[in-house]
């Protein structure tokens, strides 16, 4: 018979508005069996064996966080990237390095933990202004004389390869290009400078990038970085950006194992599915649930229509950006959007759209209209994804018509007020995130950081922070007061809210009899200080009853 | 001979300088992954990236180049057809991704991904001439030339940055658009200072004066309408007879720029040439061509701003007459000065080439 493992806490959080919390959790083959306290479980314990696990006495128990919009795999790419830049990694990737021994004995840890002797070594983020200089392939050759290294600064400007790697590059000795560093003897020192010199040390590493495995090898990496937030599972908003065969294949080879801490939905681009099926589209997706478990599942499908709230490609509405240009259209023909999402619509499916701007919004709830009009559908879940900004009016309408949001709140906090001088305007960037209109108009949202696309950190707590603040950047002014929403309203956009977003709310999002045993491990009671929501750590995760500890020292 | 010889440290690196090169990465993965599975191509494109801060003329620039009489084939690629205000008379063909013009040049959005757009002109049965790109007004053209020059296929022939003068000192001073300005500066080899006819000769002068001391790498040119040859955009594998070339009477020509043509026949040693080059000399804004170099071989050679190349030529590719065509501002370029310089960096000479 199967036991029971009864967890203790300080307190659970079990976002179930009816019984909100609690200090005992019993779970059995990975599934929750009661929550309450261990007086009131006791009639399961009388019926089951158990053993009482306090390993979590002094700390918080959470529904392991739902990210319901990342792009692991993409960033996966990256992960083989060791960073040694001077503040931590823009994606929360890796400590700062504050001096030029720092990054030196960090280049030497990597070199001497890489088993193939051969394969070379890539980090970026070394910054000569904090760490003494540039560097060169002397400075370089002191980590390896055999194995190929190659270090890119903070700003693409500079390259650094050491002797092995200028062996490896065999660059003409014929040649001489701006930028190309030499010794006094005239041969080559290891320096690269700006495009032209750095563009011919760039193979190596434009293979390393297109490496068979090497975004598996990423994902496993940087599913590290959701133990550290707490986060149980996620979804891939966008799986065939590159290649749909390569990207699910990863996934399948990544996810199942048991030593990976995230369960993971993916969703597929319209084009992808456009490109490998044609008009078979929605009977391919069907298809695809059939290889679904409790770890892995596809669910809906994902199209874009606009550009990117930080760079400033989306497209807004009257009076346009400050200096009177516009942004870019997605792969969604505005004119043909109902037309397009109609098969997948009629079909049942889950349509995801991304939309940034204001102006893209209104072409997407026009198609939502449409769409109701040609086929109506309760509980369709149509979302909205980003969402950064959009009218109170829109908010409404989306409601009306049904639809969801997952919204990029953190741009509130890290992108606003730049994004106001450079050029969305005041009122849009002020208003960032309208999570207060949704939550009055009684749209569901989740929060999300579109990790690691957008520079933000991958953390659903500090998401719920800047949610229930609108704190600025530089801490001085709270944007639009009226957007901010409750804690507990923002913690359900990170936990059962963002579960119902990827239609996971039977399993996953809060602690509740029958649902997996996610939980996220804090440190502190968000209840507790809500204004230091932004600083609670973090010590692990659990994932169907499995622990996994956060290597961050204490947890972050 | 080393690289910090006439260069200081940059600036220490911030969160968001970090949080653009990560950006950068991201789009380099994508743009690895994309062309892995490309055919590779024989094409050697020059492109120009076009960087600038919002309002600065990039697209004004790109209306001139589009609509000018240069004989050119220029294909821009751009971020939305909206802005570019094309003549109507002028447009041969209109589809949803490509406006064709009656002069050859084509205008392609980049709408569907910038390394699918690049590719595809790559590959296209009658490539451009040339490719300019318009940067996004918040971007580091740096970060799009990297991305860009990860296809084979493409040359780079410069970056341009635009700056609004009457602004750019307000912009450069601003806390939250410094480092942007910053980067979009110090990214280019020439950077325009544009709508100079908004301010006095004086006022020209200080605004100059202060972002010379300030960015002391970078290359400044005052215009007016965001003019520049069409010229500028080709590379030393484009014809001669299309480069040095000026519209007689052309108004972005002849009152600005002046152009010279080089016979340089002694072997050049490229040692003495890097010396004579480490800094640019003044007023010269471009120059390509080929050069002698030793053993009965020939370089090209190609300079824009204070960046220049020396790389060995296919002997295939060689014109008739090996020459060098430099432009400078006129009343600021030597070209005599040029031409004694280079010929001091001739094998065996004795003069010393006075950089």
């Amino acid at each position: 018979m199967s036991k029971i493992s009864v967890y203790t806490a300080k307190r659970i959080i079990t976002m179930d508005p009816g019984r909100p919390f609690a200090s005992a959790v019993a779970v059995m083959d990975g599934r929750i069996v009661s929550v309450g306290t261990l007086a009131s479980i006791a009639p399961w314990l009388e019926h089951y064996e158990y053993e009482i696990d306090d390993s979590f006495a002094n700390k918080v128990i959470m529904p392991g966080l739902v990210e319901p919009h990342t792009h692991l795999r993409w960033s996966g790419n990256l992960a083989s990237l060791h960073y040694v830049g001077p503040v931590e990694a823009p994606a929360g990737t890796g400590p700062a390095l504050n001096s030029r021994e720092e990054v030196i004995d960090r280049l030497r840890a990597v070199d001497a933990a890489m088993d193939d002797p051969n394969r070379p070594l890539f980090a970026w983020g070394f910054d000569p202004a904090v760490h003494g200089g540039h560097l060169n392939r002397h400075d370089l050759d002191a980590i390896s004389t055999t194995r190929p290294v190659w270090v890119l600064s903070y700003a693409v400007h500079f390259l650094y390869v050491n002797s092995a790697m200028l062996d490896l590059l065999d660059i003409d000795p014929g040649l001489n290009v701006h930028g190309l560093g030499r010794d006094a003897d005239g041969t080559l020192n290891g320096v690269f400078a700006e495009m032209e010199a750095t563009r011919l040390a760039m193979d190596p590493f434009k293979q390393e990038l297109s490496r068979p495995g090497g975004a598996a090898e990423g994902l496993r990496a940087l599913s590290t970085s959701a133990i550290d937030a707490g986060i149980t599972t996620t979804a891939d908003l966008g799986v065939g950006l590159n290649d749909f065969d390569a990207e699910c294949r990863d996934y399948h080879s990544a996810v199942p194992d048991s030593g990976f801490p995230l369960r993971m939905v993916l969703v597929p681009t319209g084009v992808a599915l456009r490109d490998k099926f044609g008009s078979d589209g929605p009977r391919a997706l069907a298809e695809l649930r059939n290889r679904n478990t409790e770890k892995l599942r596809y669910n809906g499908v994902k199209f874009w229509s606009d550009g990117a709230y930080q760079a400033m490609s989306l497209r807004v509405g009257f009076p346009g950006y400050l200096d009177g240009t516009n942004g870019l259209r997605g792969d969604l023909i505005w004119d043909e959007m109902a037309e397009t999402l109609l098969p997948y619509w009629e079909a049942g499916e889950q349509l995801h759209v991304h939309a940034n701007g204001d102006e893209a919004v209104q072409a997407v709830l026009d198609a939502l209209d449409q769409l109701q009009q040609r086929k109506p559908r309760f509980d369709h879940r149509f979302t909205i994804e980003h969402f950064p900004v959009a009218s109170t009016q829109q908010i409404r309408r989306l409601a009306r018509l049904g639809g969801q949001a997952s919204v990029n709140n953190y741009l509130t906090h890290y992108r606003a007020q730049l994004q106001n001088l450079q050029g969305l305007g005041p009122d849009r960037a002020e208003t960032t995130a309208r999570l207060g209109s949704m939550a009055r108009e009684g749209v569901t949202f989740g929060l999300h950081s579109d990790f690691a696309l957008v520079v933000v950190p991958m953390r659903p707590l500090v998401a719920a922070w800047i949610a229930t603040t609108r704190m600025s950047r530089d801490r001085t002014q709270v944007l639009a007061p009226g957007e901010r929403i409750e804690l507990d309203r923002a913690l359900r956009a990170i936990t059962i809210d963002a579960a119902y977003l990827l239609r996971m709310e039977d399993d996953i999002g809060s602690l509740e009899p029958g649902k997996l045993a996610d939980f996220a491990i804090l440190e502190s009671d968000p209840y507790e200080a809500p204004e230091t929501l932004d600083q609670v750590k973090v010590w692990g995760t659990v994932l169907g009853g499995r622990k996994f500890q956060s290597q961050r020292g204490q947890g972050q | 001979m080393t690289l910090e010889r006439d260069k200081t440290l940059p600036r220490a690196g911030t969160l968001e300088d970090l949080a653009e090169t990560w950006h950068t990465l991201l789009g380099l993965g994508q743009a690895a992954q994309m062309l892995n599975s490309r055919s590779s191509t024989a094409v050697h494109i020059p492109i120009t990236i076009l960087g600038g801060f919002l309002g600065a003329g990039k697209t004004t620039l790109l209306n001139n180049l589009l609509s000018g009489e240069h004989g050119l084939r220029i294909a821009a690629l751009v971020n939305d057809f909206g802005a570019v205000n094309i003549d109507a008379a002028l447009v041969k063909h209109r589809a949803e991704n490509v406006i064709e013009l009656s002069n050859g040049c084509v205008c392609c959005s980049i709408a569907g991904g910038l390394t699918e757009a690049i590719d595809s002109l790559v590959h296209s049965k009658t490539p451009p001439d040339a490719i300019v790109l318009e940067a996004s007004g918040v971007a580091d053209p740096a970060s799009v030339a990297h991305t860009c020059l990860f296809n084979d296929g493409l040359t780079l022939n410069s970056v341009i940055t635009l700056v609004d003068a009457p602004q750019i000192l307000a912009q450069a001073a601003h806390p939250d658009l410094s480092a942007l300005v910053e980067r979009q500066i110090t990214a280019a080899d020439l950077v325009l200072l544009n709508k100079t006819d908004l301010l006095s000769k004086d006022r020209l002068r200080d605004i100059k004066a202060e972002l010379e001391k300030r960015f002391t790498s970078a290359h400044f040119v005052p215009v007016k309408n965001a003019n520049i040859p069409a010229e500028f955009m080709l590379d030393a594998r484009a014809p001669m007879s299309s480069f040095g070339k000026f519209q007689s009477g052309s108004p972005i020509s002849e009152a600005t720029f002046c152009t010279g043509v080089l016979h340089l026949d002694a072997p050049i040693d490229a040692d003495r040439l890097r010396n004579f080059l480490a800094i640019a000399p003044d007023g010269l804004l471009r120059a390509k061509g080929f050069l002698p170099l030793a053993k009965q071989t020939t370089g090209i050679f190609q300079l824009v701003g204070q960046r220049w190349s020396l790389r060995p030529a296919q002997p295939d590719l060689l014109p008739a007459e090996p020459v060098l065509v430099a432009i400078g501002l006129r009343g600021r370029f030597d070209l005599a000065g040029f031409d004694r310089g280079l010929r001091a960096c001739e094998v065996g000479s004795r003069d010393m080439p006075d950089g």
